[in-house]
């Protein structure tokens, strides 16, 4: 190998030579003194800069930029805000005269209407002195806006721990309504209204003659063995 | 230490800087390499202001990094890696300069070395104009090869030095002093008739 090398410089040995002769290059006469100037004022120009050290001010710079914008951006424009001034978005007007409106189906006269005619036999009457037929009505279609969410077949919650509760078949079909509150708690669309005792009672007691005229009206049945 | 500090190695005054931050020891070795430094940049980038620059900022890199030297390398080596890597940046620097720059006369430059058929052989022979066209020719080598070649035939460095400054393998340092030596004997046609 080093032969080869050697008969590359033999090869190349003019060339050598003369690149050997070239003039040496002397630095300017004031070469030493400018440096020790330099040294002695600190001037040491670019060299000293050198490599660049690490920053954490230009590090975090740019993603606490970032995270504040973030933030101004959340502060100044909240989800939920976005969703309210929605121009895609309709609010619903709920007002208690919808719901009036719907009363008419339910009131006790036409219910006694549908049972005549579906029955084919003659009318229930109330037969409770104690409940006028007036007040059934404005028990089930409530004057002032006040509604009863709960539906007779649905049971109370205090009841059913309790033992009370006599209408046991609706826990099986998952009708459960919560405790004293007969109002019940819905969502906030509906207007909340406590009813007052009196028109509770007056309610429960409806309520009550309904069941037995239904009793009564399923022993008929069962004495005349009417078809169902 | 009782010897005077002019007697003392390369490695022994840098040590003597090192440790006592000894003001005259610097200035020494600072004399014993300014030239040499300055004839290998001066080969290397071919303009003496800018050479003159170098070698500075090489004395000033010495000194502000002095602690950065290991005893176990040459002295040497360590202050040529400094100013090889330096000229480098320089070249860089210009090459950077030199391509953005409107008036390019580049290609006036070349024909001056290469077409130099029109010199009368009497003229060649003369040592300066030599000189001067060697010198040329070897700016138009390849960086990588002009590095070794002046390490190798201007400075004499052994290649195990110039293996150590350049950080290659003395094979690959051979074969660029070789392919060096090859483009430059092609510049130099006219001269060198093999």
């Amino acid at each position: 190998m080093n032969q080869i090398y050697n008969s590359d410089e033999k090869r190349h040995s003019e060339l050598i030579k003369d690149l050997k002769q070239l003039p040496k290059i002397e630095t300017p006469e004031n070469f030493e003194l400018n440096l020790m100037t330099r040294i002695q004022n600190r001037n040491f120009g670019p060299v000293e800069e050198g490599r660049p050290r690490f920053n954490y001010i230009k590090f975090f710079a740019p993603s606490a930029a970032v995270a504040i914008l973030i933030i101004l951006f959340l502060v100044l424009y909240p989800p939920y805000s976005q969703i309210i001034n929605s121009p895609h978005i309709i609010p619903q007007q709920v007002s208690p005269e919808n719901f009036a409106d719907n009363s008419t189906a339910f009131s006790g006269k036409q219910a006694a209407a549908r049972l005549k005619k579906h029955d084919n036999r003659p009318a229930f009457e109330n037969k409770n002195p104690r409940v006028p037929e007036s007040s059934a009505q404005q028990a089930v279609n409530p004057p002032n806006g006040q509604f009863l969410s709960a539906s007779p077949n649905s049971i109370r919650v205090d009841d059913y721990i309790s033992g009370k509760n006599s209408n046991s078949r609706n826990i099986d079909m998952g009708s459960v309504v919560s405790s004293n509150d007969a109002s019940g708690n819905l969502g906030g669309f509906m207007v909340k209204k406590k009813l007052d005792p009196e028109t509770l009672k007056r309610y429960r007691e409806l309520v009550d003659s309904l069941r037995n005229a239904q009793h009564k009206l399923d022993s008929l049945r069962k004495a005349a063995k009417l078809p169902e | 230490m009782n010897k005077p500090l002019t007697e003392l190695s390369d490695e022994l005054l840098i040590k003597e800087f090192q440790d006592n931050n000894t003001l005259e020891a610097y200035e020494l070795l600072v004399k014993r390499y300014k030239d040499p430094l300055m004839n290998f940049v001066f080969r290397f980038v071919g303009d003496r202001d800018i050479c003159t620059d170098v070698v500075q900022d090489t004395m000033i890199k010495f000194y502000l990094n002095k602690d950065s030297y290991r005893s176990f390398a040459k002295f040497s080596t360590w202050i040529y890696t400094i100013a090889g890597n330096l000229a480098k940046n320089e070249l860089k620097r210009r090459r950077r300069r030199h391509i953005f720059s409107i008036d390019n006369n580049d290609d006036e430059r070349s024909l001056q070395i290469e077409d130099k058929s029109f010199m009368a052989p009497d003229r060649v022979a003369d040592g300066e104009i030599k000189n001067e066209i060697i010198q040329r020719a070897l700016l138009k080598v390849k960086p990588v090869y002009r590095e070794v070649v002046i390490l190798r035939d201007i400075q004499d460095l052994s290649y195990e030095e110039i293996s150590e400054i350049t950080e290659l393998a003395i094979g690959t340092v051979k074969s660029r002093i070789n392919r060096g030596r090859i483009q430059l004997q092609k510049l130099l046609k006219n001269i060198y008739r093999e």
